[in-house]
């Protein structure tokens, strides 16, 4: 594996070399492009948008920074579901295409991607209204805040561990079934800034089949129990997807991700063969946690309640969902303002192929409220829970959608306006 | 002749119909497409959320449907087995409704429910809309919406009781924990009757309306209990009037009538959404001397239930439906068919029957007055060792496994200590009697001294200098015991230590356990940690603790609990127990696999096989209703005859369009057939 890297490095190197200067098509900065991935910043200021230039009309991808401070404080306060903040974007900064997921970290300071273009991991950093991947770092392919990867389709970035100097964390591949931890020293500005851990989590150790990861999610440590990752593991044989794996392991210590023994439970087994699009964990104060799954062909959703002792998964609910969920987030929501109560939490749901974004109630999994047409091809979700508000991609739309999580007192999910650019007129003439 | 003919079309051909029928259908179906351009619409239903089924004042039979992502419902005419259509027949009729959750009022004074109205919930709108089924003397439309009101925010489900000229429709508010009740005149005029809060901590989710009007049933999605509410005489009030502890928390109900051993009586099947169970609970009979709610039993199923439906045996114009079609003669001869069932889809979209009310379970009697809930079952025979089947799926063997070498993997030095087991069959279901169920292809692997699975990579820390090690978590729950080895790895601060650690337990006190050290006095406690020295500072240490002296079992990597021999292992329907070889205990890490098989064959509807995918595709049940109805009479050749049916309606939630996957079915109750259930599109 170890020996394609050079080969990778080279191939990939001449590939952005290709796109940054060609100058044939810069892609916007003003506007996303066919965005996808999400990133709120701790503070629920700054929004971070993969723009990820899918159709390869322009020379490459980007990564957008934009303002969500006042300029959303304004749509909450007016409630107008035709309003835009025109210009919210501060910074940008060129990435190769296909940028998905995005993962800020504690401090809010760097972010955390992987473009399937080049199997690249990125590392950007935000200084309050900038956005680079270092000094002088014109297009981010290149070290110390780029790191080339050894699988196919990277996809799902975690954050295992962060101590404010080094940052540890798991990449999962669509296209490989091994996750490669690494480690993002901050000390660094080098090529020792974005490492790789020599031992990389296999999950054809147990299951040969194994063909790619779809998602991955962290539980938090807890007492007596360290990090636990799940991992979505397909099944394929000749491309034919035989089935899904629910894998949990415990974070291994530095060096030692070989030594994982993994939990792995038949998904399809339990209810039929379809594809994870997105998993998390939700904290229930009275029943432990659960996985929520996100599921394609047929859609579903379904969640596991995680025995605390044994980590051991059981079903606890099934439900349909609208056409295509794709992006999942958990919502927990003050909507009284008081403290003291506690907070009602709502799933949301993307659904590309509907237009539509939903909420659901974790427990039962049962539809609450439903946002349809606000525009098209709703992809990631994020919530800024201090102001309880949601945002959207919509990749059809090269435009943010943002979503009021209280209405009056009461959880309801309300388109409030838009960043980026007002919605075009639907080409069915739909009003 | 047209519309008849269209009718015929693409109404199914069950493939038990006579031959002559068949023939005759085919020689129409044939004169029909001569004389027609055959563009009936299709339902076009799409992610159908739930289904109900009406008898309407015109005495023709419907299914109504819920498409919430098409904001409109759909209907299908039971009796001539098509879907409405509506302005014309190249569309289906369609009242336009977001409706999520039907309901039909159960009317007290009848068998039949009120079949003049429909109810649909939209809880993301929160609105009832009020669906008229006929058109009569108000000149509503049929299936137009006649009326509505508004209700609590999300409000999940929604059930109707008639009382007099009111009816009361009740719907749940989870974020609230209450139940809000609406008195509905027959104007459709809707006023808030009350709301009822329920006991603290309530997430009030699922909620069926008791077949003789005595009670909603709620189920409760965070607390392990059913709420039973409760309307005085004249619907002018209701009340909590009970809250019954189920087990666990509720997904969905059913409610029905059966004979549930000493007589008929109201019932709700309440499927556990804490695990795969069913619980059955008796509602309130006013002639019997008895607690007004009851648990009679429950069962474990062999996947999440979803969707369950009870019938109602009173006696109506269709015979009452004896389960199962297809059962083996020498069960049904053993009494194993009955009338007193239920119909339960699962997570994969498999459809199952149950006995609510049997007599025996693996062939033991349960005695007395005892009934048991569990699944239709074609097997005699009791769970036990596993079996070797062909490939039809028939038994052929069994396995021995005190001789099958490759189940025995002994330690270094201990091939000649494999233990025997025996198996035993005992009632152990309690009472109320609760049926757990073997999974199918399971083995109990038996870990002598191995790593106790609830006490495995516990992190920690050692208070500075001693053998007293804190995990933060109750190792005492997790049945750590005084004589167990503790294995102890090092990482961080503790890098001078050795990397690990074996150290016997001394003592466990809550979170902590003290491990012997060479200063405990040495051999006597062996395996001792021999330098506390190490043990100083703040650095990570884990804990494993392997068992000692017992087995470890786990099935199917499920830790079922320590045993030493002659400790009984109960699992369900069956026990098994070791006992050491003569020559002597095993040696630590000796591995001895049990292969067991529940020796259940279930009776119900492999609904996924329908797909017109190449492999059988997942199905996601979204509702299931059923009762007598008026169908066509196949038996006869006069296309206008009909008869009073007992039928099943099921929906199916999710469709991949690529798939066609099916979404709407319709068949006999108690049916096993696929090739006799209808697909309606």
């Amino acid at each position: 594996m170890a020996s394609s890297r050079p080969l990778l490095l080279v191939a990939c190197a001449l590939s952005a070399w290709g796109c940054s200067n060609s100058g044939a098509k810069p892609v916007p900065l003003d506007r996303p492009v066919f965005p996808t991935g999400l990133a709120l910043s701790p503070d629920g200021n700054r929004l971070l948008v993969a723009s990820s230039n899918f159709d390869f009309s322009y020379d490459s991808g980007a990564v957008l920074l934009g303002d969500v401070g006042a300029g959303v404080d304004k749509l909450l306060a007016d409630r107008d579901p035709a309003a835009v903040v025109a210009a919210p974007w501060l910074a940008s900064a060129l990435v190769p295409e296909f940028a998905d997921r995005l993962v800020f970290d504690a401090a809010g300071a760097s972010a955390l991607f992987t473009t399937r273009d080049g199997n690249l991991l990125h590392e950007v950093r935000v200084d309050g209204d900038t956005l680079s991947c270092g000094v002088g770092v014109d297009f981010c392919n290149t070290s110390p805040s780029t790191l080339q990867l050894a699988g196919n389709d990277p996809f799902d970035v975690l954050v295992l561990a962060d101590d404010g100097v080094i940052l540890r964390g798991l990449v999962s591949h669509l296209g490989s079934p091994q996750a490669e931890i690494f480690n993002m020293d901050r000390r660094r500005e080098d090529a020792g800034r974005l490492t790789i851990e020599r031992a990389d989590i296999d999950f054809t150790r147990d299951v040969a089949a194994s063909s790619g990861v779809r998602s991955t999610t962290l539980r938090p440590a807890r007492a007596g129990k360290r990090a636990a990752v799940f991992a979505a593991v397909e099944r394929r044989e000749n491309g034919v997807l035989l089935g899904v794996d629910l894998v949990q392991f415990g974070v291994p210590a530095g060096g030692r991700g070989g030594d994982v023994s993994f939990v792995r439970q038949d998904l399809t087994e339990l209810i039929g063969p379809r594809s994870v699009r997105d998993m998390a964990i939700v904290s229930d104060d009275v029943g432990g946690d659960a996985l929520v799954v996100l599921l394609q062909n047929p859609d579903a959703i379904v969640r596991f309640s995680i025995d605390d002792a044994d980590d051991h998964l059981t079903l606890t609910a099934v439900e349909s969902t609208c056409l295509q969920p794709l992006g999942l987030a958990v919502a927990p929501i003050d909507a009284d303002g008081d403290a003291a109560t506690a907070p009602i939490t709502r799933l949301l749901v993307t659904c590309h192929g509907a237009d539509e974004v939903i909420a659901l109630d974790p427990r039962t999994l049962q539809i609450t409220d439903a946002s349809r047409f606000f525009g098209r091809g709703p992809y990631d979700v994020v919530v800024d829970t201090a102001r309880n508000v949601a945002f959207v991609s919509f990749f059809l739309d090269d435009s943010i959608g943002v979503f009021s999580l209280v209405d009056d007192g009461e959880v309801r999910l309300t388109p409030v306006g838009r960043l980026g650019a007002a919605l075009p007129p639907a080409e069915d003439g739909r009003e | 002749m047209s519309l008849r003919c269209s009718g015929l079309l693409h109404s199914s051909v069950r493939l038990r119909a006579s031959a002559t029928l068949l023939a005759s259908s085919l020689a129409l179906a044939l004169s029909c497409s001569q004389c027609d351009t055959g563009f009936d619409s299709l339902g076009n239903i799409d992610r159908v959320s739930d289904v109900v089924v009406v008898v309407a004042p015109d005495g023709v039979s419907y299914s109504v449907t819920a498409n919430p992502d098409l904001q409109h419902l759909r209907i299908v005419d039971l009796t001539q087995g098509k879907f409405l259509q509506s302005p014309n027949r190249f569309f289906p009729l369609s009242p336009p409704s977001a409706a999520r959750q039907l309901a039909v009022a159960v009317d007290a004074t009848t068998t039949a429910a009120d079949g003049s109205r429909v109810f649909g919930l939209d809880g993301t709108t929160d609105r009832v809309d009020i669906i008229h089924t006929s058109d009569d003397a108000d000149d509503a439309a049929r299936f137009g919406i006649v009326g509505g009101f508004d209700v609590g925010r999300a409000a999940a489900d929604i059930a109707a009781l008639r009382i007099g000229t009111t009816t009361l429709v009740a719907v749940t508010v989870p974020d609230d924990g209450s139940v809000e009740i609406y008195a509905v005149d027959d104007a459709h005029a809707a006023a808030l009757l009350t709301t009822v809060a329920l006991p603290a901590g309530a997430h009030p989710f699922s909620i069926v309306a008791d077949p003789l009007g005595h009670a909603f049933i709620v189920g409760d999605a965070a607390l392990p209990q059913v709420h039973a509410l409760e309307p005085n005489a004249d619907g002018s009030a209701v009340v909590l009037a009970r809250s019954l502890d189920v087990g666990g928390t509720v997904g969905a109900l059913a409610a029905g009538v059966v004979d549930v051993g000493d007589g008929i009586a109201p019932v709700a099947l309440v499927l556990r959404s804490d695990r795969a169970a069913a619980v059955l609970v008796r509602l309130y009979r006013p002639t019997y001397p008895e607690d007004r709610y009851a648990v009679l039993g429950g069962t474990e199923l062999p996947k999440l239930g979803v969707t369950a439906y009870v019938p109602d045996v009173r006696p109506t114009a269709a015979p009452t439906t004896i389960c199962c079609e297809g059962m083996s003669k020498e069960q049904i001869a053993a009494g194993e068919a009955s009338a007193d069932y239920a119909a339960v889809t699962v997570a994969d979209g498999n459809l199952l029957y149950l006995q609510l009310a049997a007599k025996t379970v693996d062939g033991l009697a349960l005695g007395g007055t005892r009934r048991a809930v569990r699944l239709f079952d074609d097997d005699a025979a009791p769970p036990g060792p596993g079996v070797i089947r062909d490939s039809s799926g028939a038994v052929t063997g069994t396995i021995d496994v005190n001789v099958l070498p490759e189940l025995w993997v002994p330690g270094s030095g201990g091939a000649d200590r494999r233990p025997t087991v025996t198996f035993a069959t005992r009632d152990a279901f309690g009472s109320p009697p609760f049926v757990r169920l073997l999974p199918t292809s399971s083995s109990v692997l038996l870990v002598w001294q191995g790593d106790l699975p609830t006490a495995t990579d516990l992190a920690g820390t050692f208070a500075a200098g001693t053998a007293r090690f804190d995990a933060g978590v109750d190792l005492v729950a997790r049945d750590v015991r005084v004589g167990d080895i503790a294995r102890l790895q090092t990482a961080g601060a503790l890098l001078d230590c050795p990397t690990s650690f074996r150290a016997q337990i001394l003592a466990v006190d809550g979170t902590a356990i003290v491990v012997a050290t060479d200063a405990d006095g040495g051999a006597a406690v062996e395996p001792a940690l021999s330098d506390l020295s190490c043990l100083v500072g703040s650095g990570t240490v884990s804990l494993t603790v392997e068992v000692g002296g017992a087995w470890v079992a786990t099935q199917n990597d499920v830790f079922l609990q320590r045993l030493a021999f002659a400790e009984p292992l109960t699992l369900p329907g069956v026990e098994l127990t070791l006992t050491a070889a003569a020559a002597g205990l095993p040696v630590s890490g000796s591995r001895l696999a049990v292969p067991l098989d529940p020796r259940v064959r279930p009776l119900g509807l492999a609904l996924p096989l329908l797909s017109t995918r190449a492999s059988a595709s997942a199905m996601i049940p979204t509702g299931i209703a059923g009762g007598t109805v008026v169908i066509r009479d196949r038996s006869k050749e006069d296309l206008d005859a009909t008869v009073a049916a007992r039928r099943l309606v099921l929906s199916s939630g999710a469709v991949d369009p690529r798939s066609a996957v099916p979404l709407l079915f319709s068949c006999d109750e108690a049916e096993t057939s696929t090739t006799s259930v209808d697909i309606l599109r």
